[in-house]
Order: C-alpha cells, then sequence, then structure tokens
C-alpha cells in the first residue's frame, strides 16, 4: 500500500502541477502582503499616535510602532485600545482569509479528473493491476491531502506567527484559534476533497455509460440523502446530551473578557464516516466503470 | 488448460458483439484472432481480460473468472494506456507498482531490443509507441497475454523483428492471443487462428492443418470471410 500511495502521489502531482504552481504563487502573494501589514501598521500607529497629541503613546527600544498599541499605553482608553487592536488586525486577517479562499478555490479542484484518462485506456491498465478502485481512490484522497495539509499549516503557521510577533494576540489565544482552525480544516476539507473525488466518478461513469442508468444516479443520489439522515440522527443524539465524546472547551481571552467555545468531536468523526463513504463509493463508481 | 470459452455471448447496446463463442486455449500456443472490423475480435479479448462480463455462457480464465484471474492476464488494448508525460523509465516505476509481476530486467532489455528511444509518449511516433507499450506488456510474467493489434503503427520493417523478439522472449508455459488485421506478418508466428464474422465463430482451425491443405492462413481468412469469393 506504501508503494500504491507513493506512486498515485508521484502521479496526481504531476497531473496537478499547475495547481500546486498556482498554490505556490498565492502562498508567495500571502506572505509579501502579510509581510507588508507591519509597515501599515506602524504607519497607522504613528499617525494615530500623531493626532493624540495629549497623550502620545511611548515606543520603545526594542519594537517602536508596535509598542503605542500595548494595553498599558492606551489603558486609560479602552475605546481606542479595541479600535486600534482591531485595525492592526484587519490587513492580516483579511490577506490570512484570501489566501484561504483562494487556495480552497485550487484545492477544490484537484480531485477532478477529465475523461482522458478513461478514454486513454487509463483504467483498463488500472482495472488489470494488483490494486482495485476503492485502494487507488484512497491513495488520491491522500495525496490531495497532503497538498492541503501542507498549504493549510503555511497560511496558518505563518499568519499566527506574525500575530504573536507582534503581540496583537496572547500565544494562548493563537494556540487555540490554531486548535479551532484545524479542527474545521479536518472537518471541512476532507469531505471537500472526497466529495469532489465522487462528483468526478460520476461525472466518468456517465460518460461511459450514458443516459441508460438514471436510475443508477438515483440510487446514488438516495445514498447521500441516507447520509444526510444519519448526520441528522446522530445531531439528535447529541442534542439528547448523549454524546459519543467528551467536548473540549477552547478558553478565548479577548480584552480580558473570557469567550469559551465547546468543541464536540462527534462532527469531526461523521466528517470521517462520510469522507471515507465517499473515498468508497466513488472507487465502486470506477471499478464499474469498465464491467 | 489456460482458458475456455463456452456458448459465450455479449451484446452491446448497439447490437455489436458476439453471439455463443466457444473455443479453449492450451498452454503453449500462438492464437490468432482473426476477422474484419466489427467481427467481435476486441469484444472476445475484453471478455478473456474480465473488462467485459459475458451475458450468457462461461468464461474461464485459470479454471476461475477472468476478473478474479486478472492478475494472470497480460492485455495490450487499442488504446494508449499510459500518460503522454511517461518515458520508458516512468512506466516500468507505474507497472512495477501496479503489477507484482513485471519484469524490469526484461521490460529493460525489450527497450533496448526493439530500440525505444528515453523520451515521453507525446514525443514519440506512433510506432514507437506501440513497440513501448508491447515492452510493457510482454515484460510481465502471466499465463495468458492478450494482444490487440499489436503492430498497429509500425512498419513493414520492423514488424517481424518485433514478432521474432516477443515469440523469443516468451515463456513456453504461457499462451498469446492476437487479434490483427495483418495476418501475412503474424502467419510464420501461429500456431492455431480462430476464424470471427459478424460475432460469431466461423472456424477454429490449426496453422498445419491450413498448410496441408495447400493454403495459407491469409487466404484461408479470404475464404471464410468471402466464400462465394
Amino acid at each position: 500500500m506504501k508503494k500504491l500511495i507513493l506512486t498515485i502521489q508521484w502521479l496526481e502531482w504531476i497531473r496537478i502541477k499547475n495547481r500546486i504552481w498556482m498554490l505556490i504563487f498565492i502562498l508567495l502573494g500571502f506572505s509579501m502582503f502579510a509581510g507588508s501589514c507591519e509597515q501599515q501598521n506602524v504607519n497607522f500607529n504613528f499617525s494615530y499616535s500623531s493626532s493624540e497629541s495629549t497623550n502620545q503613546p511611548q515606543p520603545s527600544a526594542s519594537s517602536p510602532g508596535i509598542i503605542a498599541t500595548q494595553p498599558n499605553t492606551l489603558s486609560d482608553k479602552p475605546q481606542e485600545n479595541i479600535y486600534s487592536q482591531l485595525m492592526s488586525l484587519l490587513p492580516l486577517v483579511f490577506w490570512t482569509f484570501a489566501a484561504l479562499f483562494l487556495g480552497i478555490l485550487v484545492l477544490a479542484t484537484m480531485p477532478f479528473r477529465g475523461r482522458e484518462e478513461w478514454e486513454n485506456g487509463q483504467f483498463q491498465l488500472i482495472f488489470m493491476g494488483k490494486y482495485n478502485q476503492i485502494q487507488i481512490q484512497g491513495a488520491r484522497f491522500i495525496a490531495y491531502f497532503a497538498i492541503t495539509i501542507a498549504f493549510f499549516m503555511a497560511v496558518s503557521i505563518n499568519a499566527n506567527f506574525l500575530a504573536l510577533q507582534k503581540e496583537w494576540l496572547t500565544r494562548e489565544t493563537i494556540i487555540n484559534f490554531q486548535v479551532l482552525l484545524t479542527y474545521w480544516f479536518f472537518i471541512a476539507v476532507p469531505l471537500m476533497i472526497s466529495y469532489g473525488g465522487l462528483i468526478s466518478a460520476i461525472n466518468i461513469a456517465y460518460y461511459r455509460d450514458g443516459d441508460h442508468k438514471i436510475l443508477t444516479l438515483l440510487k446514488y443520489l438516495g445514498s447521500m440523502g441516507l447520509i444526510s439522515l444519519l448526520i441528522k440522527a446522530i445531531q439528535f443524539l447529541t442534542n439528547k446530551e448523549m454524546s459519543l465524546f467528551q467536548p473540549t472547551v477552547l478558553n478565548f481571552e479577548v480584552n480580558a473578557q473570557a469567550i469559551p467555545i465547546m468543541i464536540y468531536w462527534e462532527l469531526l468523526f461523521i466528517a470521517a464516516t462520510i469522507c471515507a463513504a465517499f473515498i468508497y463509493w466513488s472507487g465502486k463508481i470506477l471499478e464499474e466503470v469498465e464491467s | 488448460m489456460i482458458a475456455t470459452f463456452s456458448n459465450v455471448t455479449k451484446h452491446y447496446s448497439s447490437g455489436e458483439g458476439i453471439t455463443n463463442v466457444s473455443f479453449r486455449i492450451p498452454k503453449g500456443q500462438v492464437i490468432g484472432l482473426l476477422g474484419i472490423n466489427g467481427s467481435g475480435k476486441s469484444t472476445t479479448m475484453k471478455l478473456l481480460s474480465g473488462l467485459l462480463q459475458a451475458q450468457h455462457g462461461e468464461v474461464l480464465v485459470n479454471a476461475t473468472k477472468p476478473r478474479a484471474s486478472r492478475h494472470n492476464v497480460a492485455f495490450l488494448g487499442d488504446r494508449l494506456g499510459f500518460s503522454s508525460w511517461m518515458n520508458p523509465r516512468h512506466m516500468s516505476r507505474f507497472m512495477e507498482t501496479f503489477y507484482d509481476d513485471f519484469d524490469v530486467d526484461k521490460f529493460k532489455s525489450l527497450i533496448q531490443e526493439l530500440k525505444i528511444p528515453p523520451k515521453p509518449l507525446s514525443e514519440m511516433s506512433k510506432g514507437q509507441q506501440q513497440k513501448l507499450k508491447l515492452a510493457a506488456t510482454m515484460a510481465r510474467q502471466v499465463h495468458l497475454y492478450l494482444l490487440d493489434e499489436p503492430l498497429s503503427g509500425i512498419d513493414l520493417i520492423a514488424r517481424t523483428g518485433i514478432l521474432k523478439s516477443l515469440v523469443t522472449n516468451w515463456d513456453k508455459n504461457s499462451s498469446i492471443v492476437m487479434a490483427t488485421h495483418e495476418i501475412k506478418d503474424v502467419e510464420p508466428f501461429l500456431d492455431r487462428s480462430l476464424f470471427l464474422a459478424a460475432g460469431s465463430l466461423q472456424a477454429d482451425e490449426d496453422t498445419k492443418t491450413i498448410t496441408a491443405n495447400g493454403t495459407t492462413v491469409a487466404e484461408r481468412f479470404i475464404e471464410i470471410m468471402e466464400p462465394n469469393s
């Protein structure tokens, strides 16, 4: 299986090399713009400081400009403090979300495969081999997920590092943000990739079979309905406080206010189940393409 | 016995296919599957490889269903099969991963013997691509080799050399089935011929029997396909 994963990674990364280049350009752009946030912040703080002629913040020797937003300097003016913190964070938040959004647009298209692969006989070649389509779909999922993790980690760690370096957020808040982002990442991204694989498989299967198998399509749609029922059933269970896993509480501290956020692991469990089903499902579809 | 085809019927939605075809493939034979376009040669090949399933009748390879014993079958289809960016080294890596029976050394020696350049498929001529596909297929150690139009795109001069090379490197414990229009080229290598027309098996004859009657396989083919000529 290790050999299959490595070979599929090699094949897939070559197939989607243009998209990988696009991700690298997005990362470079993000680094450039996120890096320039510092300069904007310094300018902003200085202009802000100069306008407050009666209570000028005192820049420190170690970090001039940034210290202007420190609570002890502006503790007498909490409104300005909040405003200043938000404004200083906005450019970084904007560029982070812009990079993630553009990245997700690119990443979401990774599982979509052209019909050419079926047309030029790659399916035949793979079908005759020792691995089945389910194993191959699983290996493809790992290849895409590895790229997605690398991209996500590069953006989020970079953004968190900048925020920490500039002391915009406390270390604990950054760790909690990272956990929260990672949690949502592991829910949303595997679903996105596996669903893309499913759509691509259906597309290829229906290209192969023509419009004679509407019933099969209805069967697939019916199965999707069953999955949504499963989700609702599990949600119903959690609403009745019959949770399978102990929820985790993340405490965020924003402006000396504690904001607890609950993490329910059932959702992650459901996402992983659906993801596995999609991989299995798309593999089954591709197995049937040549039969 | 490597494979048996018993009263097999397979029809496509277009109506084409094969009807009630029966034959056997023993060990150590080179068999020609001969017929005009649309006679059912490729369908027969795909049924033997497990890529298609019979609607009626039974196909057995190594006494099991073709799908279960597909690892014992090497199939050279009419399509390219590999990504166009792949060169022989890439193909070797691909084949090694997907097929346990792929012999890298044999592949390398076939590449040298067939004079295949180390460049991507997209930069190769059709003949070079076909030679490379042939090398990848014949480098597998299986019981049954199914070659659908193996000489397609290959120039006249290279054909005999390629066939000699394949037969020399061929393990006599297996069998080769070749579907081809190039009857004159393959004739010296055939032990037996299956003549297909309009999805039915018209004749199943040994080359020795055909030549004993003073005809060639190509002449016999014309006799069967056009009995009034």
